[in-house]
């Protein structure tokens, strides 16, 4: 595939291919909501409260891509140290804000020794981080599985028996948490005609968004992004890559564990064994959609990702119905989107970095031949 | 780059912060805990002496009207936290009676409690039952 | 002792602590009940099953491509062969081979699209392949729903749409390799003689692959692909004969890996069939950029020995179910391990 590097791209093919991603997932979407049958007010309010359900966890995906080191999968570590806080809180029945504070208390040491491991584990992995970030979830889905099934209520002692299995240690395949169900929402309700809008997660969307807003001004933030940019130039400066990169990826645990809380707290129950699974693909796809890449994501990208992302993952299942008649192909859609929008995003940015370094390669080239001829 | 002085100190403020986190989390946990609450309006018997239910109650609990608990009824309440106080007032052929009875009473870690009603009328020790949970 | 030193520096440390762990596993068998002779058998078993899938990562290897994470594309080939034979009603080393045929069309038109995909992501072929397999998983879990197939045997009974998530092949080929010249060896060792024959068949193949004139420019193009163009060798034309080379060996893994199962697997299941693979072989001692058959065999043996002996050694000594949970611990700990250990230099 020739370039031709003396003609200067037009700029709307420009925005095109570097936003084919988004924009295709827009095209998906428009195609798809009149296809759905889905009422304006019912598709507002889902979108909002997906919004402010779901926008946490792919907040936490930003500062590891300040870190070059890429889509983090391990996020679904976080997501496992959450729901251990939420199993506790729930054995020892504390309701409300309390009970979610004290979630948040218990599970963030957890979720910071998780991201240690994790950023241990990326370290030796340079290169190969969003694999290796895969598996690892996968393996510590292993050892949470030990803790949770046959720790709980044997080793770990656990009070309420209504949340074991019948045999009398491990936690139930499905836990209800009434006691903070939708405290968030509730906190601060605010209904405007038919549509509901949850203040108490706006407002706690608002504070996070402000704190990396605010960590990358600091110089810790100016470390990551160093970092990110290379390698070398941020060791010459004196900069300690392999500990930035571990405390940047236990951030990023941190703030998915509190995004996971989020995330529960507000559908009320959780599948034990299941509900961190698809944490890391549905995020990263998200964060995906809104016109991220693997070395540049922002908080608009997440913004965008989240409303377009989760309005395709509503409106998608019923088209497909409507179009083609079966019902269980929405979950298989949803599962296809989300690999595919990645797939497509790290081949396309895959082959624009290849097409940029050719182009860098035949400048210099060029330049070295008009060099000689003038000799 | 750090000396010795400066070590100790980082190490003095963190274990500080530390056990302030877990001062404040013991503190979440005690008052945020919910408690089951059961009502009895129902014939209880102490040490032989039987004590009868005879009509309807209006409870507060924690000063919010919780509802009419008929007689020989029983209700099912959570109430969060340490300290409470029930008020209970007899309604005499659906008319509130004015008469109102009062009962302080505080949980510890994991309890549940019964409240039997002619037991507060009667003034007896035992109107309250508690219990660890299981 | 400098012998003994020379010796762990050339098989890896870990290796050797791997192959001591595993011969504690084997001693331990007979005092905690399990029958040792059927624990031989259970990894011979395994072995056969696996060590096709294991095989077709080799010439990706080869050819500068890197690992094979996409290696979903040539199982969902041999899937589509194998549905397509039980759909004609073919028994027995007909319907096998069938299958195989039919698998391998498929493969080459997969393994062709997804070699010009390479292509164009040299340098980042590992990750693009990994999502790239999953979308065609995820996407095929669409198809199996739609697909027009009409086989009794394969399709959901009483009105439902679409194939069932395991497809028994009894009664079509199941164990048509196992069973064929089996030897038995006392009373629970049944040596699956057409599998390991058909095993050695691949390798031989394989062998004779890469000593043919293209087999030799593969390698160039692997080691050395400025050097290999400098020759007249077309770089990309090679690349995609390894990739559409491994798709097919893939399929055909997948046919024989049923075969001794005796079910097909639709849906999710061949979602995660990437990563197993690839660390026996990294087990066995291949990098990213160096693989040969001895790290098939070895890897295979290594990995499959560990993941059968280990959880039925553990469930017994701790008494309780855990092995599910342990098999997803030390399969996906030993390709955390290998991950983490290739940094694209010397093994």
């Amino acid at each position: 595939m020739k370039i031709n590097q003396n003609k200067t791209i037009n700029p709307v093919v420009h925005f095109l291919v570097n936003n084919a991603v988004p924009l295709f997932i827009f095209l998906l979407v428009i195609f798809s909501i009149p296809l759905s049958g889905l009422s304006g007010t019912f598709l507002i309010n889902e979108i909002i409260t997906r919004f402010s359900r779901d926008l946490p966890l792919i907040l936490a995906l930003l500062i590891p891509v300040m870190a070059g080191m890429g889509m983090n999968f391990s996020i679904v570590l976080g997501a496992m140290s959450g729901q251990i806080g939420l199993i506790f809180l729930t054995d020892w029945q504390i309701a409300g804000v309390p009970g979610l504070l004290l979630a948040i208390l218990i599970s963030t040491p957890i979720a910071v020794l998780l991201g240690y491991f994790a950023g241990v584990v990326l370290n030796l992995a340079k290169g190969k981080e969003m694999v290796t970030g895969f598996i690892l979830a996968f393996f510590m889905d292993g050892i949470y599985q030990i803790i949770v099934l046959f720790g709980m209520g044997t080793v770990i002692p656990i009070i309420t028996s209504d949340i074991l299995l019948p045999n009398g240690y491990g936690v139930k395949n499905s836990v209800n948490f009434i006691g903070v169900r939708q405290v968030l929402e509730k906190l601060i309700p605010l209904k405007i005609g038919q549509i509901s809008i949850p203040v108490g997660n706006f407002i706690v969307i608002a504070i996070l968004c402000l704190f990396i807003i605010w960590l990358k001004k600091t110089k810790f933030g100016q470390e990551i992004q160093t970092v990110g940019n290379s390698n070398e130039v941020a060791r010459m400066s004196g900069i300690n890559v392999e500990k930035t990169r571990i405390l940047s990826i236990i951030i990023s645990t941190v703030l998915a564990c509190y995004g996971q809380i989020i995330f529960l707290q507000n559908i009320g129950t959780m599948s034990t064994y299941n509900s961190h699974q698809p944490v890391g693909v549905f995020a990263i796809a998200a964060l995906l959609v809104g016109g991220a890449s693997v070395t540049k994501a922002t908080i608009p990208h997440a913004f965008i990702g989240v409303i377009l992302f989760h309005t395709l993952f509503v409106v998608a299942p019923r088209a497909g119905v409507t179009l083609i008649g079966v019902p269980q192909l929405g979950e298989y859609f949803r599962v296809f989107v989300s690999y595919g929008v990645i797939a497509l995003s790290l081949a396309l940015y895959a082959w624009r970095k290849r097409v940029e370094k050719e182009n860098e390669r035949k400048k210099a080239l060029n330049l070295k031949r008009s060099l000689l001829a003038e000799q | 780059m750090t000396g010795g002085k400066y070590l100790k100190r980082k190490i003095i403020i963190r274990t500080i912060l530390a056990i302030t986190l877990i001062l404040f989390g013991i503190f979440l946990y005690v008052n945020g805990q919910e408690h089951k609450l059961l009502i009895d309006n129902k014939d209880i018997i102490i040490n032989e002496n039987t004590y009868t239910a005879d009509t309807d109650y209006i409870i507060w609990l924690d000063n919010r009207e919780i509802g009419v608990i008929e007689k020989d009824e029983r209700i099912v309440a959570k109430v969060t936290g340490v300290s409470h106080k029930i008020v209970i007032e007899a309604i005499n052929d659906k008319v509130a009676s004015g008469k109102k009875f009062e009962k302080v009473f505080k949980f510890k870690n994991n309890e549940v409690a019964v409240i039997n009603i002619p037991a507060i009328i009667n003034d007896l020790n035992e109107w309250i039952n508690k219990s660890i949970r299981s | 002792m400098e012998k003994i030193q020379k010796i762990i520096e050339i098989v890896g440390l870990p290796r050797i602590i791997i192959f001591l762990f595993l011969v504690l596993l084997f001693v331990l068998t007979p005092f905690v009940g399990i029958r040792f002779d059927a624990s031989i058998n259970d990894v011979i078993v395994r072995f056969g099953m696996n060590a096709i899938l294991v095989l077709s990562l080799v010439p990706m290897v080869k050819s500068g491509c890197g690992l094979n994470f996409g290696l979903q594309l040539g199982a969902i080939a041999g899937i589509l062969g194998a549905l397509i034979s039980i759909e004609m009603n073919l028994r027995g080393f007909t319907g096998f081979f069938t299958a195989i045929g039919v698998g391998i069309l498929f493969a080459v038109v997969f393994g062709f699209l997804y070699g010009l995909l390479l292509n164009r992501v040299k340098g980042d072929e590992m990750v693009v392949a990994t999502y790239v397999g999953f979308s065609a998983v995820s996407f095929m879990s669409i198809m199996w729903l739609l697909l027009p197939f009409k086989s009794q045997t394969m399709i959901w009974a009483y009105g439902g749409t679409g194939l069932r998530t395991t497809i028994s092949n009894q009664g079509y080929w199941y164990h048509i390799l196992t069973d064929f010249l089996q030897i038995k060896i006392g009373s629970h060792i049944f040596f699956p003689t057409g599998t390991i024959l058909f095993f050695a068949f691949m390798v031989f193949l394989v062998w004779i692959f890469f000593r043919t004139k293209t087999g030799t420019a593969m390698i160039i193009v692997g080691s050395n692909s400025e050097y290999a163009r400098s020759c007249g060798v077309d770089v990309n034309k090679i690349r995609i004969i390894s990739v559409t080379l491994s798709t097919v060996i893939a399929a055909i893994g997948i046919i024989v890996y049923e075969e001794s199962f005796g079910f097909i697997q639709l849906y999710t299941a061949p979602l995660l069939i990437s990563f197993p693979a690839i660390a026996a072989l990294l087990l066995g001692g291949a990098t990213v950029k160096k693989a040969s058959v001895a790290n098939v065999i070895i890897g295979v043996f290594l990995f499959q020995s560990i993941l059968t002996m280990t959880p039925s050694v553990i469930n017994t000594l701790i008494k309780s179910n855990m092995a599910e949970s342990i098999r997803i611990i030390i399969s996906n700990g030993m390709v955390l391990y290998a991950l983490t250990r290739v940094t694209g230099g010397r093994s």
